[in-house]
C-alpha cells in the first residue's frame, strides 16, 4: 500500500492537551493549529476535566502533581480514541514519561523537548525565556534530562506568571524582547525558546527584533506531534513497549480502566483536516 | 491553508552514484505528497569512494559536501540531509547553508529513537566505526540513552550483496542488543542497511529506525518548519557564516559543478 495513500485516505489525528482544568484560551491554541498544521492533519485542542482541579496554570510542582492524574487519564483515553500522537501543552513537559508509558501505539511529546530539538537543529546554543525565576530550577533539569544541557546558554525570566502573558500584549512583547536581547548579547544565545506555551503569538515579532530563530513552544509541540504521527503512519514507528517502556500489566489494567472511564477531556475544539 | 510544497535534497556523500537509485526508491516510498526530493551524489573528483568508512575518506569528501551544500542552498532547497551515519561534515555544512536547514542520519535517528524509548542500541557494520559514532551520539546529547553498539562484520558495500545473510546478521545483533544490553529500540547505524528495518522490527518486537528514512523525514520536517513557521538556521555567534566577499576571493567553494549525479523525485 502506498504510504501517501494511507495519509490521504485517513487524516493524521493529533491532540494538543492543555493540562489545566479550564477551557479558557483553548481557542487561542485552535487558531495556532489552523495556522501551522498540514492540510491532512486533524487537531483536537482539549483541556482536562475540571474534576482533576480547576487549575488555570500549573506553575507549581504541587499543581503539576495533582493534574498528572488527569494527564495520564487523558493520554490513555486519547490512545483508545485512535489518535496518532498527543502533545502535552506545558513547558515543564509535565508527566511526559508517565504518559508515554500508557500511550499504547500513540506517540507522546511535549513543548520543552520539541523546542529543544528544533533549536538544536538551527543553532549550537540557545536561551530560554520563562515567566518567573521560580520555574528555572525545574526547567533546567528537564532540558538536561532530554540531553540538551550543553547547548543551553541561560534562562531569563520576565516576571510574568502564566496568566499574565496574554493580558497586556504590548507589555509582554516588550519584556520578551528585552529578555531575548539579554540572552543573545550577554549569554551568546544563537536561538531563543519561549519557555511557556502561553507566550503564544509573540515569536515572529521577537524574532524580527532579535534576528535569531525564536521558537514558540506550543507550535513546536504541535508540529512535533504531527511529525510523530507521520512517522507512525508512513514508517510504522511507534513507541517501544520493552524494558523500561513496559506498560502496566493486563491484570492490573481493569482498575486502571475504571479510573479512566469518566470523560477525561473538557472544552474540546476540533480543527478539521482540509 | 495551502499545501506547503517543499524541496529537499538527500545527498549521498560519495563521488560514486552506485547507490543513488536505492535512495531514490526510498524517497518515493516515504516522502510526503507535497515534497520534491533530489537524490544526489558528489563528483568523482571529490573522491570516487564507494564508501567513507575511514576518517581519511571522510576528510576528502568533506570538500564536496561543503560545495554541494552551498549549491543546494543557492538552488533554493528548504533542507538537506547528508546521507552518512557519521553525520559527516554536519556542522561545517550547517555553517554555510544560508537559510536551508541541514540534518543527517545519526541525529535524526537518535531524535526518533529517544522519543519512542528511553534506551536504544545501534547496529553498525564494523567495530572500526564505533569509536567515532559513539562520539557523534554523545555530541548530539543522546549518550545517556545509548545502550550499546553491536557490529555485524560487514563493510558498507557488503550490506546489499547478500540480503538474506545481512538480514540474519542484523536480527542476531539486534537480539543481542535487546536481550543483553536492554535496548528498547534499535537504530541501523549505516544508510546502506536500507531495506531491512521492517523485518528486523517484526522479528524483535521493538522499534527499528532506518537512518536514511529518518534523515529524509527530518529534512522534510525541517522544511515544513521553515515554510510554515519561518524557522531557519541561526547566523549569530558560532553560527556565523563566512563573509560572501571572502568566499568569492578565496574561491574553491562556488567553482564548477557540485554534483556528479542527480535523481529528481517529483512532488505529487
Amino acid at each position: 500500500m502506498s504510504t501517501e495513500r494511507s495519509i490521504a485516505d485517513k487524516p493524521l489525528k493529533i491532540m494538543y492537551l492543555r493540562p489545566v482544568g479550564v477551557a479558557a484560551n483553548n481557542e487561542v491554541f485552535a487558531e495556532l493549529a489552523r495556522s501551522c498544521k498540514l492540510p491532512g492533519t486533524e487537531v483536537h485542542i482539549s483541556s482536562l476535566s475540571d474534576r482533576d482541579g480547576k487549575f488555570s496554570h500549573i506553575e507549581f510542582r504541587s499543581y503539576e502533581a495533582v493534574v498528572s492524574r488527569g494527564i495520564v487519564r487523558a493520554t490513555w483515553a486519547a490512545a483508545q480514541l485512535g489518535f496518532d500522537a498527543l502533545a502535552i501543552g506545558c513547558f515543564y513537559d509535565t508527566a511526559l514519561h508517565a504518559a508515554r508509558e500508557i500511550s499504547g501505539g500513540m506517540a507522546v511529546t511535549a513543548p520543552c523537548i520539541a523546542s529543544c530539538e528544533i533549536a538544536a537543529g538551527l543553532s549550537n546554543r540557545f536561551g530560554i525565556i520563562v515567566g518567573r525565576r521560580k520555574w528555572v530550577n525545574q526547567m533546567s533539569a528537564v532540558v538536561k534530562g532530554h540531553g540538551f544541557g550543553p547547548k543551553l546558554a541561560a534562562f531569563e525570566p520576565v516576571d510574568l506568571g502564566v496568566n499574565d502573558f496574554l493580558t497586556d500584549h504590548q507589555e509582554t512583547e516588550r519584556r520578551l524582547i528585552a529578555a531575548g536581547r539579554k540572552l543573545v548579547e550577554a549569554h551568546h544565545a544563537e536561538a531563543v525558546i519561549l519557555g511557556c506555551t502561553r507566550e503564544i503569538g509573540f515569536y515572529r515579532k521577537v524574532e524580527k527584533e532579535l534576528k535569531v530563530p525564536v521558537i514558540d513552544a506550543a507550535a513546536a509541540a504541535m508540529k512535533r506531534a504531527e511529525y510523530s504521527a507521520m512517522l507512525s503512519r508512513q514508517c510504522g514507528w511507534r513507541p517501544a513497549r520493552k524494558w523500561s517502556c513496559e506498560p502496566p500489566r493486563d491484570g492490573e489494567s481493569e482498575a486502571f480502566r475504571a479510573n479512566c472511564a469518566e470523560d477525561a477531556f473538557s472544552g474540546r475544539i476540533v480543527v478539521e483536516a482540509e | 491553508m495551502t499545501v506547503p510544497q517543499v524541496k529537499i535534497m538527500y545527498l549521498n556523500p560519495l563521488g560514486s552514484s552506485n547507490y543513488d537509485h536505492v535512495f531514490a526508491d526510498m524517497a518515493r516510498e516515504f516522502k510526503s505528497p507535497g515534497t520534491e526530493v533530489h537524490v544526489t551524489s558528489l563528483l568523482p573528483e571529490d573522491g570516487a569512494f564507494p564508501h567513507i568508512e575511514y576518517r581519511a575518506y571522510e576528510a576528502v569528501v568533506t570538500r564536496g559536501i561543503i560545495r554541494a551544500t552551498r549549491a543546494a542552498s543557492r538552488e533554493g532547497f528548504d533542507a538537506l540531509a547528508i546521507g552518512c551515519f557519521y553525520d559527516t561534515a554536519l556542522h561545517d555544512a550547517r555553517e554555510i547553508s544560508g537559510g536551508m536547514a541541514v540534518t543527517a542520519p545519526c541525529v535524526a535517528s537518535c531524535e526518533i529513537a529517544a522519543s519512542l524509548s528511553n534506551r536504544f542500541g545501534i547496529i553498525v557494520g564494523r567495530r572500526k566505526w564505533v569509536n567515532q559514532m559513539s562520539g557523534v551520539v554523545h555530541d548530539h546529547g543522546y549518550g545517556g540513552m545509548l545502550a550499546a553498539f553491536q557490529h555485524v562484520e560487514l563493510g558498507v558495500t557488503e550490506f546489499q550483496a547478500d540480503h538474506q545473510e545481512t538480514e540474519r546478521r542484523l536480527i542476531e545483533a539486534g537480539r543481542k542488543l535487546v536481550q543483553e544490553d536492554f535496548a528498547e529500540a534499535l537504530i541501523l547505524g549505516c544508510t546502506l542497511e536500507i531495506g531491512f528495518y521492517r523485518k528486523v522490527e517484526a522479528e524483535l518486537g521493538v522499534p527499528v529506525i532506518d537512518p536514511a528514512i529518518a534523515s529524509l523525514k527530518r529534512a522534510e520536517y525541517s522544511a515544513t518548519l521553515r515554510r510554515q513557521c519561518g524557522w531557519k538556521p541561526s547566523r549569530l555567534w558560532s553560527c556565523e557564516a563566512p563573509p560572501e566577499s571572502e568566499i568569492a576571493e578565496f574561491g574553491g567553494i562556488d567553482v564548477d559543478e557540485a554534483f556528479g549525479n542527480r535523481i529528481v523525485v517529483s512532488a505529487d
